[in-house]
């Protein structure tokens, strides 16, 4: 990562390139479960990068680059999420914005999409976050409280929490 | 136990981001790297490329690509909140000082007032009479205001002496 990061320091596009390749999808995910919105997430993903781009001197002593890219994104969530009608949107989600299989012809594939995405939204934000950096995101816990600015204790119980929630309601849904 | 994960969420394959949109984001920091005139060689593969419209978007909506959004520009111009916190106590600071000091004059013309000025030394008083005789009166202002100024600053820097101590040897039986 020190290479990466002290390419991006001098401004090589390639750098940049490497990478948006290494974690945009997922950044972008994570944008689409924070706002509940593609177009916002498209948004705020360009955002992300150009936030870097303005400033890559700064990238050059950043350890973790794909936590310090998730930290930015959100930021600039928070930041969207300061209006208030933006924030209720934020709560709903959309399974064909989450998930693949939510627009396949495989029937059960659908309908686990749907059933995993109901769940999600129904999880507080805090929780809803951890979750989506955790599984989708492929941060570890550590990362998480770094990223998220919570101490590691809290993210492990808010995980272990929605772990829960999220099991008993899916297993409701099953029967 | 905290690293489990649901077998939900390995079963479902997450949605990316739409491929067109890696292109808008590398040519928009193509474009703020060289306003920054950073970009090496090499690189300004983007920086011709037009500005491509995002899947879904409208125009003029909030989801189009470019113009920045307002939240960004608003960032740069507000100042982060240390500096703030700094210059409220650095203003806080100056103001204490400025009390302290408007404080300390009120203080002292009041007491001037009630109480009129210092009482000067009788042995001051005949030093000045002495000068003025021989050099005027300008002269025997000059001295009294410069030994009135040294008596109050004695005052201020010392502590009061011990009456024992102090006591003038020609009194003492």
């Amino acid at each position: 990562m020190g290479d990466l990061g002290d390419r991006l320091a001098r401004g090589d596009r390639a750098a940049f390139a490497e990478l948006y390749d290494a974690c945009a999808d997922r950044v972008h995910h994570y944008l689409v479960v924070r706002l509940g919105s593609r177009d916002d997430a498209d948004d705020l993903l360009q955002q992300t990068f150009l936030r870097m781009a303005r400033a890559p001197s700064n990238l050059a002593t950043v350890e973790n680059l794909p936590g310090y890219v998730f930290a930015i994104a959100r930021n600039e969530a928070a930041r969207l999420l300061a209006d208030k009608s933006r924030m209720r949107r934020a709560s709903q989600l959309v399974a064909a914005d989450l998930f693949c299989e939510a627009t396949s012809d495989d029937h059960m594939a659908r309908e686990a999409a749907e059933e995993l995405t109901a769940a999600l939204e129904r999880l507080p934000m805090a929780e809803r976050e951890i979750v989506e950096l955790k599984t989708s995101g492929g941060l570890t816990l550590a990362e998480i409280a770094a990223v998220t600015g919570t101490p590691p204790g809290t993210v492990a119980t808010r995980y272990r929490t929605a772990i829960v929630r999220l099991r008993q309601w899916l297993s409701k849904e099953m029967q | 136990m905290t690293d489990e994960r649901l077998p939900e969420f390995d079963s479902l394959t997450p949605c990316p981001g739409p491929p067109r949109l890696r292109a808008s984001v590398l040519a928009a920091v193509d474009r703020q790297l060289a306003e920054s005139g950073l970009m090496l060689s090499g690189a300004t593969a983007g920086l011709s490329d037009p500005q491509l419209p995002m899947p879904g978007a409208t125009a003029g909506s909030s989801s189009s690509v470019l113009p920045a959004s307002p939240c960004q520009q608003s960032n740069r111009t507000l100042p982060s909140f240390e500096k703030l916190s700094a210059w409220t106590v650095a203003a806080a600071l100056l103001v204490g000082i400025g009390l302290c000091a408007w404080e300390r004059s009120v203080v002292d013309a009041r007491l001037a007032a009630a109480f009129g000025p210092p009482p000067q030394l009788s042995a001051i008083t005949e030093l000045v009479r002495t000068i003025e005789s021989a050099n005027g009166p300008g002269s025997g202002r000059w001295l009294s205001e410069r030994l009135l100024a040294l008596k109050s600053r004695r005052e201020r820097s010392h502590q009061p002496d011990d009456p024992i101590t102090t006591f003038p040897m020609s009194t003492q039986p």
